[in-house]
Formats: C-alpha cells, structure tokens, sequence
C-alpha cells in the first residue's frame, strides 16, 4: 500500500489521462458531431421550408393545368378502335355535306402521324356545289362540338360564275385533319 | 514606421527588466528612463517594498497603489544582496555533476532555511559545491529564481583580480574573487578588514583590485544578467514556489471539482446537442413529408405541361377553317372577284379579277394575318378588268404552350367576326 502511495501523484495523472482519453475526448468528439448535424438538419430544414412556402402556389397551378389540359383534351376524339371512328365521322361529314347541298364525288381516308397514343387522319373530300353553302358548311364545321377534331390541312376551289351580287359555284377538293386519341381497351 | 521598432525594442526591455528586482533589506527594481535606456545604462535602484515595520512608510513614500504594488512584485527573478545570504564552500570527491546535484539536493534538503548551490567545475576528482544560506530577508518572496549578486558579479571576474563595492542597505562592503571553486566572497569584518585579507583567506594572488561604484555595480549586475542563462539555476529555484509539492496542494483541492464540472459539463453538452439535434430531425421529417407532397405536385405540373405540349402540337385548329375567307370577305366587298382558292396549309394562292389588281393586292396586304402577299405571274388586262394571280400566308393562330395566359380560346377567332365574315358576302 506504502508503495502505492509513493506513485499516488502519477496513478492520478494516468487516471486524468485515461479519462481524457476515454471519457472527455469522446464526449466531446460526440457533441461536436451531434451539433454539426444539428447545424445540417437545419440548414436542410430551412430549404425545405423554403419549398413548403411555394406549396399553396404550386397546388394552385396544379389546378389551373389541371384544367387546361382537360381542356385541350376534349379537342380529341377518343377511340379505342380507328376503323370505326373512320366511319362514323365519315359518316358524320357526309352528312353534314348533305345538309348544306354540297354533292360529295369522292372521299378518301389517309394516315397521318402518330405521337404517343395520339393519332392524325386525313379525309380528302372531292365536293361540288355553291360557295355560299360552302361557307354555311365550314361555319357549322367550326361551330359544331361534335367536330372540335377537325381543322382544314387544304384546300382547292374553283369557283364560277361569281359575280358582285353573287358568290357562284364551286368546285374544289378540302383535306381534313381529324386528331383522334386513342385509348386502350381496357380503359375506354 | 522606423521611430515605432526602437519603442518596441524598449518596451520589451523595460518588460524584462520588470521581471528581475534586487533584495536587500528592502526590495528595488532597476530604474531605467528612456534616456538611460538609449545609453544601456542603469541609474538607480528604485525601492519596490520594504521589509517588517518600514513597509508601510516605504510603500507612501514612492506612492504605490494596492494593485501597483501587487504587479510589481510579480517579478520572477530575485537578485539577492550579500547581506541575504551566507556563503559557504564544499568540495565532494565526485565527478559526475548529475551525482552532485543529486548530493547537493540532499544536502539542502532538511535544513531550516532556504538553501541555494551553485556546483562548480571538477579538479582534480573533486567538484566543488557552492551553499547560499538564505536569511529572513528573503521569507516570503514568490520569485522563481534566487540569484546571489556576488555569483553574478565573479562569473566573469579574472582569477588575479579582485573586486570590492557596498551593498545598498545596510551599507556593508563585499570582496568578491574567482577562485578554481568558482566565485568566493566575504563582508568586510572580523578578521577581514580589506582586499589583502580577503586575498590571503582565499588564497588568491591579487594583481587587480577594482572597486565598483554604485553606479557600477548596477551596471554590472544588469550586463551579467544578460547572461543569466549561462548559470547553473538547478540550484537557484526558489523551491518554496516552484517544487511540485507546493503546486500541487492548491491543485489538488481544485483538481476533483474541476473534474468533476468538466465531465458534467460534457456530458450535459452531448444530452443536450442530442436532443436538439433529434428534434431538428424530427421537425425535418415532418417538413419533408410535406415536401415529397409538392415535389409530387411539381412533378405533376411538369408532366402536365409535356402532355400539353404535346397535344398543342397536334391540336386542330378550327379557326382556319373560316380563315381565308375572312381575308376574303372585304376584298369581295370592293368588288374583287375570285375564280380559283388554293389553301395549303398556311399558304394562300388566289386567282382574282379586279378593276386594279394592285390595289387588290394593297386591300389583300391590310387584312390582319397577311403576310408574304405578292404577285405570282404576270397581270392580265382584258375586257377593262385586271386578271392576276396572288400568294400570301396567313398567320397561324397556335395554342401558345405556357401554363399561365393563353387558352385555347384566346387563340380562337370568335364566332363573331366569322359571321361578319359571312355577312359580307
């Protein structure tokens, strides 16, 4: 015991030193570390605060997309089958034609493009008749839902007999846009 | 700027002059003005504190304040006078120093006073050691390092020469010589009255004498300690403040406290840093389910605006169904009048009869979204009618793909200014 009194003052030192070692010095490295990710997890926490801020505004131009793309939509006929569609609006077309007194000679379908699951299709349509139902045709074209698809690609008339009092006759020959968007089976 | 590195160089030699003071019976500091100091000359000693009874009356003399007092004495070198200690000269038969020190250690270990040793050079086997034996003047004094004056005065002194001078107060004369012990030194009395005597007790040889005045005596002691550390100061610690067992008795009392404060202290450190560095995370996982939300909707709006883009290029555009004709309707009303329409796409070619085809043309250039207009071939003249054929482009009337501003029906012509198209035929 005697002994270990003579080296009392360097047992203290070694147990001062271990406990620096392995008591203070871990500590310590422990708070720096939680306090540098504190410093993080603020500094991460003040971005993303900075987004929530943009939250109401974000959710209303969800809104307002939203609603434009509806609306751009429904200018789209859906069909989950072409040849069919084909048929009814050529159908529809004809007897739109009809209506207005135009005499159709000859019509034709072609295949435009297709991008993603949007098509474009082209009715040629040979037509004899008065300019002035021609016209009366084109406003009910334009005006009528059931023909928000269609827009003119070409067309060639020949007009006759137009005078200043009237507007004569035509004969001419109008390309037809038709965008359609095709939905799956399962879908539709 | 070259007037500033002498005021530095002074002001540390003033600092470390501070540090050594000179004990007698009172204490002194070297007194050095600006003036003395530009000629490396010490001109007095000035008394600091005065020792037992006479402290208070010294202190009001030279007017220091409590605090004034207190950093004064905080010098760390004491130069002590002859009349603080008592010389006294041993030679051992050993020659390695280390076991010298080790026996001198010994030696001064028990006694009473405070004991000083300076160990000398080996002759012939034996190593002589030089003991100060400090009296009462010097109880109580905090300095690091106890000089005696004579050890400072003999360390360059020649073995022929001899010096004598007066220490300050009481005013007692001192003989210092070099002998092969090393610096030897008696005060005047008893059987040594003079420098012969002080020869003879010694055994030295005298060939110089010198005795210092006052003025040089100072000079002296502050050129030698210049040189202090060419000294062997093992034996010139003032143990009473710098040995372990001093320190440490303050120490210890403060050691346990401080350990035990220091580790609380860190370990309250990392409860705390960890619980505000949980809570800072927890706040963030709340804020970033949030967030996933928007970035979620961000996504959206931006797959929104490729699936608008990409409708907006295939979009039908109704509007030019009834598009020429509005470009037409006016021209018709001024009496123009079309035989042949050729619509590809956005070009326009039309063949007319008009009174002027120049100024159907002109009429054709003012319709809004005409663009390009222009002659194709050449003007005909028959039956007092103009015969020509014209090329223009209308302007397309596109679905804008911003997300903000322009629908679909602000590009669309309405339906009122189609009907006045018709109207006017």
């Amino acid at each position: 015991m005697q002994e270990l009194m003579k080296y009392k003052r360097y047992l203290i030192l070694v147990g001062v030193l271990v406990l620096i070692k392995f008591v203070w010095v871990p500590l310590w490295e422990t708070k720096q570390e939680n306090w540098q990710q504190q410093q993080k997890t603020r500094s991460n926490l003040n971005k993303t605060k900075a987004l929530l801020a943009l939250k109401d505004e974000m959710h209303e131009r969800q809104q307002i997309m939203s609603y434009r793309l509806q609306e751009a939509e429904s200018h789209f006929a859906q069909t989950d089958n072409v040849t069919s569609y084909k048929l009814t609006a050529q159908s529809k077309l004809e007897s739109l034609f009809k209506r207005h007194d135009i005499e159709l000679s000859n019509s034709s379908w072609r295949d435009g493009l297709k991008n993603d699951d949007i098509q474009t299709l082209l009715l040629d349509i040979r037509f004899e008749g008065q300019v002035k139902q021609y016209l009366h045709l084109l406003q009910e074209l334009q005006q009528n839902d059931e023909f928000t698809n269609v827009s003119p690609e070409s067309n060639q008339m020949s007009i006759r007999k137009q005078t200043a009092q009237k507007l004569g006759s035509v004969n001419g020959r109008v390309s037809l846009k038709l965008a359609v968007k095709l939905v799956s089976q399962g879908a539709s | 700027m070259q007037s500033v590195s002498p005021k530095i160089i002074n002001v540390l030699k003033k600092m470390a002059m501070n540090q050594a003071v000179y004990v007698d019976s009172c204490i002194y500091r070297f007194n050095q003005t600006e003036i003395d100091a530009q000629r490396d000359a010490v001109l007095s000693f000035e008394p600091l504190e005065s020792k037992g009874s006479e402290q208070t009356s010294k202190d009001s003399d030279v007017g220091l304040s409590t605090s004034e007092y207190v950093r004064r004495t905080k010098a760390k070198i004491a130069i002590l006078s002859r009349n603080c200690y008592r010389e006294q000269l041993q030679w051992y038969p050993i020659t390695k120093k280390s076991d010298v020190v080790k026996l001198a250690k010994l030696q001064v270990k028990n006694t009473q006073s405070q004991v000083l040793f300076i160990v000398g050079k080996t002759v012939n086997g034996k190593t002589p050691v030089t003991y100060y034996y400090l009296n009462e003047l010097t109880n109580g004094l905090k300095t690091w390092l106890f000089i005696p004056e004579t050890s400072l005065l003999g360390r360059e002194l020649s073995s022929d020469c001899l010096i004598s001078y007066q220490t300050v107060d009481p005013c007692n004369t001192v003989f210092v010589s070099n002998s092969v012990a090393g610096t030897v030194s008696a005060l005047q009395g008893g059987m040594i009255q003079n420098l012969e005597q002080f020869a003879l007790s010694q055994g030295v040889h005298v060939q110089h004498k010198v005795h210092l005045s006052v003025e040089e005596h100072l000079l002296s002691l502050k050129t030698q300690l210049k040189h202090l550390y060419q000294l062997p100061l093992t034996g010139l610690i003032n143990t009473a403040v710098l040995s372990l067992d001093a320190k440490s008795a303050p120490l210890s009392r403060l050691a346990l406290p401080a350990l035990v404060v220091t580790t609380l202290y860190l370990v309250l450190a990392v409860q705390v840093s960890e619980f505000k560095a949980d809570s800072a995370k927890q706040e963030l996982r709340a804020a970033t389910k949030e967030a996933n939300h928007v970035l979620n909707q961000y996504q959206d709006i931006n797959e929104m605006i490729g699936r608008y883009r990409q409708l907006a290029e295939n979009t039908p555009q109704r509007t030019q169904l009834l598009g020429v004709w509005k470009v037409l309707a006016p021209m018709y009303g001024s009496g123009v009048l079309f035989s042949d329409v050729q619509q590809e796409l956005q070009t326009v070619t039309l063949r007319l009869t008009a009174d002027s085809a120049s100024l159907a043309l002109q009429l054709l250039i003012k319709q809004p979204g005409v663009t390009n207009a222009k002659f194709v071939g050449s003007v005909r003249r028959q039956r007092n009618k103009d015969a020509a054929t014209v090329q223009f482009e209308l302007l397309p009337s596109k679905i804008k793909p911003v997300i903000k501003g322009a629908t679909d029906g602000d590009n669309l012509l309405d339906s009122a200014q189609d009907k006045l198209a018709l109207e006017a035929q």
